[in-house]
Order: structure tokens, then sequence, then C-alpha cells
């Protein structure tokens, strides 16, 4: 083992008989990891530190966004997040839509957040399934999957695809109304994932509590110090969420509640994930009750981009994803591209800083419990 | 206790009805208004290579077509690269005349690299 190996333009310090500090490497070709990688220095079973590498999944968007107009950054907007491709084509739609000034129709807010709520419940059933698959509980990640499929449905009957909608929340509107029979087959969904999240309640205490509890412990001062949002701040104590505090579409008239939990660890993280589950069932239940007629899209037909014109102007939407807290910058200089667009996704502070700080001094063991418990995207974050 | 529930919910997974289906030999049946491979009729365009234009990833291409045909249809008509495709369907929406629509043909995977790049083809010619 003396003889030094070269990987990724880095040499690895080999493994000596007097020492028993090595570099090992988590990911990002690792089917625990996905395409990230953490360098981390250890010392037996001990992380000394962590090192993020991000950038294997860097594609531009933002540069790519300057040469398209609105509605084909719709389209592209699906790419930001694989997990969670509805969310992040709202955040653009919003974005535009303050810059045009376009008065969206009822029906289409209605839809925008009936489809992010749905996006939602799948993010976190996928979530599920990697948190179960990292914890060594394969049948947690196939019950997980399967139930997800469910959801992948609707949207297929709805948006025309499985896992990319397409831009189906557009600059205007919603790309198109929803097709007949989409109420029963929400209610089923719901029904559907219902029995999951008890099926989840059951394998909890056996699965998560004896692997997660009191494993990397974020503390509120570090969480915000750190830029921690959503979930991963809700578990350490702090009641926020970008729905209630500034809130966006129809989210001020709805019920519902922010679940916040004290301890800060991965089981506590775990719990949050859970209740808003519980919280997305129940504002999408609202959503069908109230669903109004009318048309979903102003307006009606999507202009050439010849004759697209951005009004000149600059403006910051945030919304709160899945994972955190998601934003898009966007200055326009009234051409039909926008002049700059900046991403600001939940998950690269998430999975650079925060990652860092939690797995400094943990074992090598509890590392996928950390990384998932934290419900990382990495196309999110190198974008 | 906690151990019993989970042993108990895996021998009630264990008898219940899979939530797989045995593909090719059976598949969960595609609902309309999916994005699939496109449908070209010929006879209804116009030329006016809005498609192109809107084409997210410049898949789509304005093409004349050959000799025999130009006497009948004389203007260019989209050639769309399924390569480059990315299956939004905005060709489908700006459309005027909506000759261009979306099927549900999915299985799109071939070994001969000469469909993938789809030609217009008067109807009768086969695959338009």
């Amino acid at each position: 083992m003396s003889e030094k190996r070269l990987i990724a333009n880095e040499q690895i310090a080999p493994i000596t008989e007097e020492g028993t500090e090595y570099d090992f490497y988590f990911g990002p070709a690792h089917s625990g990891s996905g395409n990230f990688g953490v360098k981390l220095k250890v010392d037996g079973e001990r992380i000394i530190s962590a090192r993020a590498d991000p950038g294997y999944l860097h594609r531009g968007f933002e540069k790519l966004m300057e040469y398209r107009v609105p509605i084909q950054n719709a389209v592209l907007s699906d790419r930001l997040c694989v997990l969670e491709a509805l969310n992040w084509n709202l955040v653009h739609a919003e974005a535009v839509d303050e810059l045009t000034g376009v008065e969206v129709p009822e029906r289409a807010r209605y839809i925008r957040v009936l489809m992010a709520e749905l996006s939602r419940l799948q993010s976190h059933l996928i979530w599920y399934g990697v948190m179960s698959l990292a914890l060594g509980f394969d049948t947690g990640f196939k019950v997980a999957f399967g139930y997800r499929d469910y959801v992948l449905d609707i949207f297929e009957f709805i948006t025309g695809g499985r896992v990319y909608p397409a831009g189906y929340i557009c600059p205007g509107g919603v790309r198109k109304d929803l097709p007949e029979g989409y109420r029963e087959k929400t209610m089923n969904l719901l029904r559907q994932t219902e029995e999951m999240m008890q099926k989840m309640k059951d394998f909890s205490n056996v699965v998560f509590a004896r692997r997660a509890k009191g494993v990397g412990v974020l503390k509120l001062e570090d969480a915000l110090r750190l830029g921690a949002t959503g979930p991963v701040l809700r578990a350490c104590g702090m009641k926020t969420d970008v729905r209630k505090d500034d809130p966006y579409e129809i989210y001020d008239e709805l019920d519902f509640d922010i679940p916040t939990e004290k301890e800060g660890d991965a089981y506590a993280r775990c719990l949050i994930r859970d209740r808003e589950m519980e919280e997305s069932i129940k504002i999408i239940r609202q959503v069908l009750e109230r669903m109004p007629e009318g048309k979903v899209r102003e307006p009606e037909k999507i202009t050439p981009p010849k004759r697209v014109k951005i009004p000149e102007g600059e403006v910051y939407v945030r919304n709160e994803i899945a994972r955190g807290e998601a934003g898009i910058y966007m200055r326009s200089i009234g051409e039909g591209e926008p002049y700059r667009v900046k991403v600001r996704g939940p998950d690269f502070l998430h999975m650079i800083p925060v990652l860092e700080h939690l797995l400094k001094g943990s074992q090598i063991a509890d590392v996928p419990a950390i990384y998932w418990s934290l419900n990382v995207c990495p196309a999110d974050m190198d974008r | 206790m906690s151990m019993v529930t989970t042993i108990g919910v895996l021998i009630k997974t264990l008898f219940s009805k899979p939530m797989t289906v045995k593909f090719p030999y059976e598949a969960i049946p595609i609902p309309e208004g999916y994005r699939g491979e496109h449908e070209f009729d010929i006879d209804r365009c116009v030329g006016c290579s809005l498609c192109a234009e809107i084409c997210p990833n410049r898949a789509i291409e304005m093409v004349e077509m050959p000799e025999e045909y130009k006497q009948k249809y004389p203007k260019t008509y989209p050639r769309i690269d399924l390569r480059k495709c990315c299956f939004c369907a905005l060709c489908q929406d700006i459309c005027p005349r909506r000759c261009l629509t979306m099927t549900k043909n999915v299985f799109l995977a071939t070994p001969d690299p000469s469909v993938v790049v789809k030609n217009p083809v008067p109807k009768e010619e086969g695959a338009g």
C-alpha cells in the first residue's frame, strides 16, 4: 500500500503501518451519494474533516437561460432539480410573471399549488426511499418508490410526462387545463399515500430511530450561520416557512401548520418530513374542494419567440420547495430573453457548509444517514 | 413491540398484490395527452416555421422536399431530430394548423440510426 495512486488529480495518502489516518472518498459515482462527492479525512472510523467536492453535475443553467425566451426557460427549469421539477417550474414562472406584470387566472393559481404540493409529496417519498437505502433498509426503498409511481401516474395524466412536466407551470398560468376525472384520481392517490405513511410509521422505530437518533446534530445557531433553510432549519426548532412568511399564489388562504422539532438530529429531520407530507395532503384536499372554474393561462396561446418582450426590471422571487428555500433572481433589459438569471437552490448550502460541519467528528457508518437526512439533490446544487 | 408491528406489516405485504406489472406482457396504459413521438400531417402544414423557432433544443429544422415532391409541396417543412428532442410539446402547442401532434408512442429505442431523424414525407409514403 506504500505506492501512491492518483485519483482525480489528487494524491491519496497511503495507509501506513504507523498511522491510522487516511483519505476516504464518498462519491461522486457512489450509489449512496448521487452525483456528488465528499472527500473525508478519516482516523480509524472517525472523520477528522470533510470537504465537499461539487461540480460533477454542472450544466450551466444560468447561462443557458440567457439565450432562451421564458416559455423555453420554463421547459429548462424542469431540469434544475429532477426530483421536484414542478416546484422549480413555479419559481421560474413567478419570476417572469412579476417582471411582465401578468395577472395569473384564479384557476391557474389553484392548479399551480396543487401541482407544487403533489411534487413535494413525491419528493418526500423519494427521500424516504433513499434514506431507507442509505440505512440498509431495502424494503423501505422499494415500497417508497412504488408509491411514488402513483404520484407520477397523476403527473403523467395531467402534464403528459412522468418525471419532466416540460414547463407545465409556465409564465402566465399553466400549459393546459386539468383533464376530466383528475379529482377522483387525486383523492385516490391521497388515500394511497396515507397508506404508505402508515407503513412509514410502523417501520420508523425499528429502522430510523435506531440509526438516526442523536446522529448529525445541528444546533440552531450553526444552522442559521451556515444558511440552512426548509426542513433542516425547522428540525432545529425554528418555525419558518416561505409559504407562511412571504405567501405566494394562494397559500395565505389555506389552512396548514408548520411542523417543527427541537433536537436538530437526523431523526428530527425525518420526523419533520413525515409531518410535512401530512400537511401537504391537507393542502391538496383544500385545493381540490375550492378549485374554481375559468381560464388557465393569460394569454391563452403561446406567443411566438420573436414577438416576446420582457419589460425592463429586476426581480427576486423565493418559494418553499421540498428541500428548503428556492429563489430566482431575474434581470431584463427589455429583450425577449432575460439578461441575467441567478438561481438560488437550497442544496448549495446544505451540501457544502452544513454537510461539512455535520460530518466532522462523526463515524463513517453514519455518513449516509447524515447525508440523506439533509435530503440533498446534486442537480439543484451544481445547476 | 415495534418489531412485532414491523413483522406484521412485512407478512401482510408478502401476501398482497404486487405493485409492478409483467412488462412487456402487460403494461400500464398511457393516458391521453402523453408527449410521445411526433406525428406530422404535411397536407395541413403552411411552412410557417414557428415550431422550429420555439423548439428549446433546436431539434427542428425546416427543410425542402425532395425533387419528386417539390411540385406538390413547394414550402419548407419540419425535420425533427429525435436525438435532440426533449418532448416538451411546445411545437404542438404553437402550431397554428395543428399539423404537428404528439402520439402515445414511447418505444423509440432503436438500433437503426437512420430512423431517429424524422424527415417530412407525404402521407402515402408511410410514417409522417
